[in-house]
């Protein structure tokens, strides 16, 4: 028992660590865990897995928000983060995204019957879907903004971007690829500009009609994303953005949050209905156990769920802690360090190839800043690889 | 002023960058053709012998042997063996 608690702790803190480091995805470290899991259990490496996923799920918004560093799952959320930080309500962002989380774990309980008893009959047929599917939501995501033609022109660059990183033999493609788009070119912004942040206000409120739409959107996306492979959040937030309010930043922020959790919970489920792993996580079980049961999945959904609960109080207070520090601290520096930070740690796990992609993503990202173009146009590094990948012919 | 400067760096890494990744991705894929003569399935993922002695690996792609395909995909190296990722997986003859 005791083994047990140890490693729901000890997956609560790697995730907490691993959610406040920027850039530091819990996809990069683990692959190391398989080797330390040898001596233990299967139960001790699904409660160890599960708390580690969820709980990074929940901390990993604070980087995004606070310090404008994603990665590759809350990218997007870096775009209106920024903006309600920059108005001093950094910390209504993060609990606009919590509760996008807490709705997600409700998704999840409502998903589960479908992805148990409909989807494995229906899997082959989705990937058909899926083509059509993405390419409406980057027909929406260019044609929605005023300058088309821009717009069209940054999906595309950023496509191409995408097709060429994917296809390299780069470990941790997207590490280099999202962190150049959307991180180091905000962190850069920030410097020239001299950005400056208010005094962070703590108010927060949210009227439950607000949790409607970006949970319903999550309902109808997250399956599609959970189930086919080389879609992820990312993905999931363009198509699903499209169901939400156009220009809602705070519903898009509640619909990332519940897409990251839904995302995150239903690759388990996924991994024991069709037996496929969509996630760093649920590919970890795939590989570590030798089979996985209906009950191993119970206990993944009970700790996900309860830790999930846990994760929005920890993540409340953590980041009414950045909230109430954030503007003692010189923002340019701190944006400075933590740009050295992400470049060592693209370094470390993409090699130096890895670095050049972070060097033209950088400039890709700078470009569309200049350029006074939507960054979610910037997906198109995601959007246009998947639309190929998925094309029917 | 500082902005154009800018500007025109950023244009210049960019399209320069993309370009040359283009290039170099490119260099990284491969197309062959084999008749499949092993496979071993971990849960969907496939490695594939082909008769061309190319290994190739796919997910969710349900190959059988004897089956001859043509298979695009990327180089990877997999414990310093050449292995070839596929994208796209064509079969060119078929058996019962």
């Amino acid at each position: 028992m005791l083994i047990e608690i140890l490693a729901i702790a000890g997956g609560l803190i790697l995730g907490v660590v691993c959610g406040l480091i920027p850039g530091l995805h819990i996809n990069l470290i683990l692959p190391f865990l398989i080797l330390a899991s040898v001596p233990f259990s299967s139960l001790t490496i699904i409660l160890f897995v599960a708390s580690l996923t969820i709980v990074y799920t929940f901390v990993s918004f604070i980087p995004s928000i606070f310090l404008g560093c994603p990665d590759e799952d809350t990218a997007l959320a870096i775009l209106p983060g920024h903006e309600l930080l920059n108005k001093g309500k950094g910390h209504e962002a993060v609990m606009l995204a919590l509760s996008g989380c807490l709705a997600g774990l409700f998704v999840i309980l409502i998903l589960i019957p479908l992805f148990i008893f409909i989807l494995p009959s229906i899997f082959y047929y989705l990937k058909f879907i899926m083509f059509f599917v993405l390419l409406i939501a980057s027909g929406y995501l260019i044609l929605r903004e005023k300058n088309k033609l821009l717009s069209l022109f940054i999906f595309l660059l950023a496509g191409f971007l995408g097709i060429a990183s994917l296809n390299l033999d780069l470990k941790q493609s997207l590490l280099p690829l999202l962190s150049g788009l959307f991180g180091s070119s905000s962190l850069i912004t920030s410097i020239i500009k001299k950005q400056k942040i208010p005094k962070q206000s703590l108010e927060f409120s949210l009227e439950k009609k607000e949790l409607l739409l970006p949970s319903l959107a999550s309902f109808l996306v997250a399956p599609l994303c959970s189930l086919l492979p080389s879609l992820g959040a990312g993905q999931a937030a363009i198509i699903g953005s499209d169901i939400i309010e156009e220009k809602s930043r705070r519903k898009f922020l509640i619909l990332l949050g519940s897409l990251n959790t839904a995302i995150s919970g239903l690759a388990f489920v996924a991994l024991y209905s069709i037996n496929k792993a969509r996630t760093g996580s649920s590919a970890i079980l795939q590989q570590t156990l030798d089979t996985f049961s209906f009950n191993q999945l119970i206990i993944i959904l009970a700790t996900i769920f309860i830790l999930g609960i846990f994760s929005f109080f920890l993540t409340k207070r953590i980041s009414r802690f950045y909230a109430l520090n954030i503007n003692k601290f010189n923002y340019q520096k701190i944006s400075l360090t933590v740009l050295i930070f992400l470049s060592m740690v693209v370094l470390i796990f993409s090699g130096f190839l890895g670095f050049l992609v972070f060097i033209i993503s950088t400039a890709t990202g700078l470009l569309t800043i200049l350029l006074n173009s939507r960054r979610t146009n910037l997906m198109g590094s995601l959007m246009l690889p998947s639309i190929l990948l998925y094309l029917p012919i | 002023m500082q902005k154009q400067v800018l500007l025109i760096t950023c244009i210049a890494i960019s399209f320069l960058g993309i370009f040359f990744l283009l290039i170099l991705a490119g260099a990284n894929n491969l197309s062959v053709q084999g008749k499949i003569i092993s496979i071993k399935d971990y849960s969907g993922f496939q490695i594939i012998k082909l008769d061309s002695n190319k290994t190739v690996t796919c997910d969710s792609c349900n190959l059988k042997l004897n089956q001859t395909v043509q298979v695009q995909g990327k180089i990877e190296y997999y414990q310093s063996q050449v292995q070839i990722s596929a994208n796209k997986i064509e079969i060119i003859k078929n058996v019962n």
